[in-house]
């Protein structure tokens, strides 16, 4: 505890000569990718980074529209998968019985590519945003399912047997011990669910769509548009970065207690 | 009458290889008592505090506490565990606080109570922490607080001074032996370690092997307020501790031909 602040100018620095050569590498990168683009590769294939630059500033309107709309798509679908996936991870996990019925099933369907299923959902719900809201709430959900089933099934017997000899009835232990012990597991769950949402709505946009980053992509290969096609992908990049970063860093918050116990 | 009655407590775990945890155990303890109970793993000790707790129902038998047969867990006794069992989500305050919150005590009151029971066992201005930032003789500590926040009148230990390294142990050992002393409450211990069994005791009992039965029942009429450490140096400890020895050494042997 005391030694923190003491180590605090020491750690900085070598923070600081962590960033410097994470700098130099994405430097390097974008250098080796800038030659490649412009002398050895194929224009077709590589656009170098200065070119995709400048698309980027030409067509930001467009790209905002683009990224507004798969944002809104990934969020609704995240949303719905969140609240399914919670709701039935915490009923499976409070009733032994359904769970042990239902593992199997689960466990299958966790391992079968869901994804295949976006073309059936784009049958159903239409080219618009609907089926791309419905991939990802399938999608999304299972792994928060398995993950609050995994807490639960994690939770320290002795932590329940010390609430009940306090005197805690079955839903006072679900609050104080459960709820709680799962959650890194949750937090876990809905930042896996959450990349996994975004798949779903970039590949369902890319078999058929009006709009979307996936679209962008897909229909800047059609037409042989690659400096496009890579505005989209360093746009989706950027995102799921951003994205899982967020999440990361808002698990850290919660978790403390999760995190520092280990050290 | 006695506060605690057991009367030929059986537990038998059903399974694929039933296991007998307990077979027709009697004991009665007294108002004020502090008992140990010692024998060698698997006996069953650890079985007869959870049914003492209401945390497991007897196969057969009874277990009464104040005349009363044990229906689930209740304010008269409390429970300390080997592993601590701190929610590690909560402070050294809110754990503490915790039984008094699920009666929902009001807040204030919580608090005021919890700052005694801190200051029991010597835990004043580590309110704010969380249990990974305290040693192992803390978090116990925590432990031991926590369980005698409801007053309880019996305490229940099970092996709770075994995750300890020797010296925090024989400290901590004399802590609780003071405590006990200015609340009077009844204490049932359950330990491997000889010494402490009958250092810290009124009554050692003697488990045979699994299946669980009271081999024998030792009073230590050692002197009052006795010293953990200095205690284990007079000749009468020596002979009770050569006296219990002969006989958990049996079942001690026994229970490793099993295992």
């Amino acid at each position: 505890m005391t030694t923190a602040a003491a180590a605090r100018p020491g750690l900085w620095r070598r923070d600081g000569a962590l960033y410097l050569w994470r700098g130099v590498v994405f430097v390097a990168i974008l250098a080796l990718w800038e030659l490649a683009g412009r002398y050895w590769v194929n224009p077709v294939f590589l656009s170098p980074p200065s070119v995709v630059a400048g698309r980027l500033v030409a067509m930001r309107a467009d790209l905002a529209r683009h990224t507004a709309i798969t944002l809104q798509e990934v969020l609704t679908g995240f949303a719905i998968a969140a609240t399914w996936g919670i709701l039935a991870g915490y009923v499976l996990g409070a009733n032994r019985t359904v769970e042990r019925v239902v593992e199997p099933f689960l466990a299958a369907f966790y391992a079968v590519p869901i994804i295949a299923i976006a073309p059936l959902l784009i049958l159903v719900f239409g080219l618009g945003t609907r089926s791309k809201v419905a991939t990802a709430a399938i999608y999304a959900g299972l792994p928060i399912v398995v993950n609050v089933v995994t807490g639960i099934k994690n939770v320290d017997s002795v932590l329940i047997k010390a609430v009940r000899s306090l005197g805690a009835g079955r839903a006072q232990i679900f609050v104080k011990v459960t709820l709680p012990a799962s959650l890194p597991y949750l937090l876990a769950g809905l930042r896996l669910g959450f990349t996994l949402a975004l798949i779903a709505v970039i590949v369902s946009q890319m078999l058929a769509a009006y709009a979307g980053l996936g679209w962008l992509v897909a229909y800047a290969a059609g037409t042989f548009r690659t400096p496009d096609l890579y505005v989209g992908l360093v746009a989706l990049g950027a995102l799921g970065m951003l994205a899982n970063e967020g999440l990361r860093r808002l698990e850290y918050r919660l978790m403390r207690w999760h995190y520092e116990r280990g050290r | 009458m006695s506060l605690i009655a057991v009367e030929g407590l059986t537990k038998v775990f059903p399974g694929a290889t039933e296991v007998v945890a307990l077979d027709g155990v009697s004991l009665t303890v007294d108002e004020g008592e502090f008992v140990s109970l010692i024998g060698p793993s698997g006996c069953g000790k650890s079985t007869l505090l959870h049914i003492l707790d209401g945390l497991e129902t007897a196969t057969a038998g009874r277990a009464l506490v104040a005349g009363r047969p044990v229906d689930g867990p209740g304010p008269d006794r409390g429970m300390v565990f080997q592993e601590y069992a701190l929610l590690p989500w909560r402070t050294v305050q809110a754990n503490v606080e915790l039984g008094l919150e699920l009666r929902r005590v009001p807040a204030a009151e919580r608090r005021r109570i919890a700052a005694d029971r801190l200051a029991l066992v010597g835990l004043q201005g580590f309110e704010g922490r969380y249990p990974h930032e305290l040693s192992g003789g803390m978090r116990q500590r925590v432990s031991i607080a926590r369980a005698l926040t409801l007053q309880p009148r019996i305490l229940l230990m099970d092996e709770p001074f075994a995750n300890l390294d020797a010296q925090t142990r024989l400290l901590l050992e004399d802590e609780l032996l003071a405590i006990w002393q200015r609340t009077g409450q009844t204490v049932l211990f359950v330990t491997h370690d000889l010494a402490e069994a009958i250092a810290m005791a009124d009554r050692v009992v003697i488990f045979t092997a699994r299946p669980g039965r009271i081999k024998d029942v030792v009073q230590v009429r050692l002197p009052r307020p006795r010293d953990v450490v200095r205690v284990r140096t007079t000749p009468e400890f020596a002979r009770l501790y050569d006296h219990v020895w002969t006989q958990l050494r049996d079942e001690v042997l026994k229970s490793r031909e099993v295992a």
